[in-house]
């Protein structure tokens, strides 16, 4: 009775399990047509050749550095626009300081309008629920707050958490 | 033993969602490929009211539109579109169907049953982006919302130069069917719309947008129409009015504040002949213009929005007759105050007051309205 009912009903758990886990973490890959538009950001924004490597947190996060001292890093990120993923680019500094955010992709009609420079750099300068709204884009306006947000917060506590381990 | 077998596979299941949960919060799946599913609707009530605000006429509850969108994403490049509509319950149409290439970045082309890009809530029509339980009427008479026909266009965005454009050829409005009128003096060309619906060809009508959104709160933009209506007799040129439609708008966001306005004109060709033929008092100049402005009193108190707005609203078929006087029952001008209560981006309830008048007697008639309103 045990094996008959209960062994078949975990293992039809864990196939779910299975199955829904790695749906949840199929990783995003960029093109790499995409990686060498955010490289040329990357070098512009540094103004110095570097290399990357990704960090373990996630493998589109990049650590760079030039001669062993580390620069900043980089994350390939996405969010959801209102019936689809857009693509961006965050370069932090070596210490964690959001440094520049650019769109990458977006590939819905409508929303489009957070592409624009002006907007994305309100994220360098004030708290993100500061952030303006855009008419015409208010779904991937919050969306780019949030994801931005919990960016920051992840990379702040990878950054925290690597620094003690290595110290 | 059962039960507990039972209990098991219900926890198995349990877990599924906080994974998934997990999964909207890291954002970490790829490009979306399949269907797509969302919808809006929005369930009005319609009160008028007399000098002491009692109701002095019977009132109206109405469905007034729900909205189904199915998409299909083939890949990174080609997606189709559709909208089907149920209005006011029973009514059935097709609001949007039409497949979408993109070419680049910055360009898709596009074909089939497809939104006239004029003003803003031709195209931004989903009840919880506007104040107030229904659409503005200066996009109802002068802009016939939701104005949708049949043809092929191009779009993108130009991210250097902060522009969207939008750039369509159509088939136009259907202003004479088999003897009778479809334009009116009181509506304008809204009688003409043809939905897609076994469309009437004589003329391709041309319609574009641009909107600049260079200026950190501002969106603004210029939309154009340009073409003949369409006609069910191919040969007379006098069933036919020559259509020039122009609209400026502008959209501003500042923290809690929040302004819209726009400006529509339209002049018509050729109106004293198509009167004289079919019988009808259309205007050679419809105009219509609303300035509105808003407060959101719960900004840094709470998620949610409360916003407390007023509208001035002016809507004229009759700006110009050729022929005839102008009928100033015609000239129209709403003011509207109300309240809306964002739970979130995609849900709202809403409540208006509004005063309507016409040139033609300075008395004002009284509304209230309410209304739930979501998108998703």
């Amino acid at each position: 009775m045990l094996i008959k009912r209960v062994v078949p009903t975990i293992l039809v758990g864990i196939l779910f399990l299975v199955l829904y886990a790695n749906k949840a973490y199929a990783q995003w890959v960029p093109s790499e047509k995409m990686l060498s538009k955010a490289e040329l950001s990357v070098q512009k924004q540094f103004n110095i050749d570097y290399s990357k490597s990704a960090i373990d947190l996630n493998p589109n996060y990049y650590e760079l550095t030039t001669n062993d001292s580390i620069i900043g890093y980089m994350c390939l990120q996405q969010a959801p626009s209102k019936h689809d993923m857009f693509d961006f680019l965050a370069i932090y500094s070596s210490d964690m300081k959001l440094l520049k955010l650019q769109i990458l992709a977006y590939r819905e009609n409508y929303g489009g309008e957070i592409a624009n420079k002006r907007w994305l750099k309100q994220f360098l300068t004030r708290p993100t629920e500061k952030v303006q709204a855009i008419s015409g884009a208010t779904i991937s306006v919050e969306s780019m707050k949030m994801v931005v947000s919990s960016l920051s917060q992840k990379m702040k506590n990878w950054y925290q958490v690597h620094h003690i381990t290595s110290k | 033993m059962k039960l507990k077998s039972h209990i098991l596979f219900a926890l198995s299941f349990l877990a599924i969602p906080l994974i998934q949960a997990q999964n909207t919060a890291e954002n970490i799946l790829g490009a979306k490929e399949g269907l797509i599913i969302g919808g809006y609707g929005q369930i009005d009530g319609n009160f008028n009211l007399d000098d002491d605000n009692k109701m002095n006429s019977n009132g109206k509850l109405d469905v007034h539109r729900l909205v189904t969108f199915l998409g299909y994403k083939f890949n990174d490049k080609a997606t189709f579109v559709s909208e089907l509509e149920y209005e006011h319950v029973v009514e059935l149409y097709v609001e949007q169907a039409f497949l979408d290439y993109k070419i680049n970045d910055n360009m898709s082309l596009q074909a089939g049953l497809m939104l006239i890009p004029m003003g803003i809530q031709n195209l931004y029509h989903e009840p919880p982006t506007f104040n107030g339980v229904e659409r503005t009427n200066v996009d109802k008479y002068i802009v016939p919302t939701t104005w949708r026909e049949i043809g092929v266009g191009i779009n993108g965005r130009l991210d250097e130069q902060s522009i969207n454009y939008q750039l369509m050829m159509v088939n136009g409005p259907l202003g004479y069917d088999n003897g009778s009128a479809n334009f009116s003096g009181k509506k304008g060309l809204r009688g003409g719309r043809q939905k897609g619906a076994e469309a009437t060809v004589s003329d391709f009508d041309f319609a574009g947008r641009l909107s600049y959104f260079g200026m950190l709160g501002w969106n603004f933009g210029a939309s154009f129409y340009k073409g003949n209506s369409e006609t069910s007799d191919f040969e007379a040129d006098s069933t036919q009015v020559g259509i020039t439609m122009m609209g400026v708008d502008a959209r501003y966001n500042n923290g809690p504040f929040q302004a819209r306005g726009q400006y529509i004109l339209a002049n018509l060709e050729n109106t004293a002949e198509y009167n004289a033929k079919t019988g009808a008092d259309v205007g050679s100049k419809l105009l219509g213009y609303y300035l509105e402005a808003g407060y959101n009193v719960l900004d840094g108190k709470s998620e949610n929005e409360l916003i407390v707005f007023g509208r001035y609203e002016n809507y004229n078929t009759h700006e110009e007759t050729d022929g005839f006087h102008a009928n100033a029952d015609y000239d129209r001008t709403d003011k509207t105050v109300g309240l809306t209560y964002k739970l979130n981006q995609g849900a709202a309830i809403k409540a208006d007051y509004q005063l309507k008048s016409t040139e033609a007697s300075s008395e004002e008639t009284k509304h209230l309205n309410l209304g739930v309103a979501v998108w998703f």
